[in-house]
């Protein structure tokens, strides 16, 4: 099992930088991708998994993202870090992905899915709370329409500014900010229902 | 008492982008107004069970689909590196431009009399026989450094002059061959003239590719 993060592996002390496997592939080295994707698949297949709440459909379009990324890999600025650039293109693939699926069908196998996702813990009570917590999150980010979707995975997941956000979607600023304060309402009432 | 703080002014407040002089209202406000501070702190507690959603674990290594993907497509470098890969067409095309050009060179003088023939015709346009008249010299001039060399080679090595170098006009008639073998080396040089201009120049056609692609 692949160790789980946000943020991608950082390189160990003996393993090359991004920008040099990035030179690398410059230089007409394909194999050098390929440490690359192991580094960023987890944090990839993540963006993924919170925007489509299907294990297989976030596999094919993290696979898909890494493909993407290499075909478009002379916009990529080595002067900036690799894993924001390469989260980004995932979310819009699978912003793209939702809409051409539309209407969207809820994955509510989620609870299944979910277990896997809570960390180890001896206390079987506590882990199925946090369980149950993390299905019910996903589950109510998965309920919001493909645009809501993407800006809380943009600015909550990936600490994107609105104006980064509406460079990466190709919104303007002000979509921006009322899908996502709609979006924040909208997951409120499904996380806390009033009364 | 002031109007109640917006969904957007707490939204962007936590967001971090407040400017100085609103984040201090804001302050101010949230001081003495218990229902703007409660929906503030919703907000916040919404923010922090989105942040301590924890990551899901992918499975599988991605990598060996991903470079077998692609491998068929990308047999080398990644966009953007593609100079190595477009030099050797190039260089081919350029061969094939200069090979074409020099088949037309040499046979010129086989279709200038040819032309001159068709001369009484209209066709030729204008400045055509100086342009031959321009080749013909240059032909001319072609010959005589090859001359010089059959002479050399067939001092130095004694071999017999007709199978040394077919340069001289007098090879052609002691080969004997039959069609005459001007008309033969005529077709042959134009035939290959035409097959490398039309290789070189057709067949990398934009439009040909096009057509190519998708039969
Ligand atoms: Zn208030």
């Amino acid at each position: 099992m692949l160790t789980p993060s946000r943020d991608g592996r950082p390189p160990a002390e003996d393993e090359p930088s991004d920008q040099a496997l990035v030179e690398r592939l410059g230089h007409g080295d394909p194999e050098a991708f390929g440490p690359l994707v192991q580094r960023y698949q987890a944090s990839v297949y993540n963006v993924c998994y919170r925007l489509l709440g299907e294990r297989v459909a976030a596999e094919d379009l993290a696979q898909e993202t890494f493909i993407r990324a290499y075909q478009r890999l002379h916009h990529y600025d080595p002067q900036r870090p690799f894993g924001p650039w390469i989260r980004r293109i995932a979310a819009n693939l699978c912003l793209n992905h939702l809409e051409a699926r539309r209407p969207a069908t809820l994955a509510l196998d989620d609870e299944r899915d979910a277990p896997l996702a809570a960390p180890a813990t001896h206390d079987p009570a506590a882990a199925q709370v946090r369980a149950e917590e993390a299905a019910a999150v996903r589950a109510a980010i998965l309920s919001l329409p493909p645009h809501y979707r993407a800006v809380i995975e943009l600015r909550h997941f990936q600490d994107l500014s609105y104006a980064e956000i509406a460079a990466t979607l190709n919104l303007p600023v002000s979509d921006v900010k009322s899908h996502l304060f709609r979006a924040r309402k909208l997951l409120a009432r499904l996380l806390d229902p009033p009364g | 008492m002031d109007t109640h703080l917006t969904d957007e002014t707490l939204n962007e407040y936590l967001d971090g982008v407040l400017a100085a002089k609103q984040q201090a209202e804001l302050t101010a406000h949230l001081a003495r107004c218990p229902a703007c501070a409660a929906r503030l702190e919703a907000l916040r507690a919404l923010f922090a069970r989105l942040e301590a959603l924890p990551a899901a674990s992918l499975n599988r290594d991605l990598a060996p689909a991903v470079l077998q993907a692609l491998s068929p497509t990308q047999p080398g470098a990644p966009p953007g590196v593609h100079p190595p890969r477009r030099l050797l067409p190039r260089l081919v095309l350029g061969v094939q431009l200069v090979g074409a050009m020099l088949l037309s060179i040499l046979t010129w003088p086989f279709i200038e009399p040819q032309l001159n023939r068709w001369g009484n015709l209209p066709l030729p346009a204008p400045g055509l026989g100086d342009l031959a008249a321009r080749a013909q010299a240059a032909w001319a001039a072609w010959l005589d450094p090859l001359h010089t060399l059959e002479m050399a080679l067939t001092t130095a090595l004694a071999w017999p002059r007709e199978i040394v170098l077919p340069f001289d006009s007098r090879w052609l008639d002691l080969a004997g061959l039959a069609p005459s073998p001007r008309d033969a080396a005529l077709a042959l040089a134009g035939a290959a003239a035409l097959w490398l201009a039309g290789h070189a120049l057709l067949l990398r056609h934009p439009l040909v590719r096009l057509l190519r692609r998708r039969p």
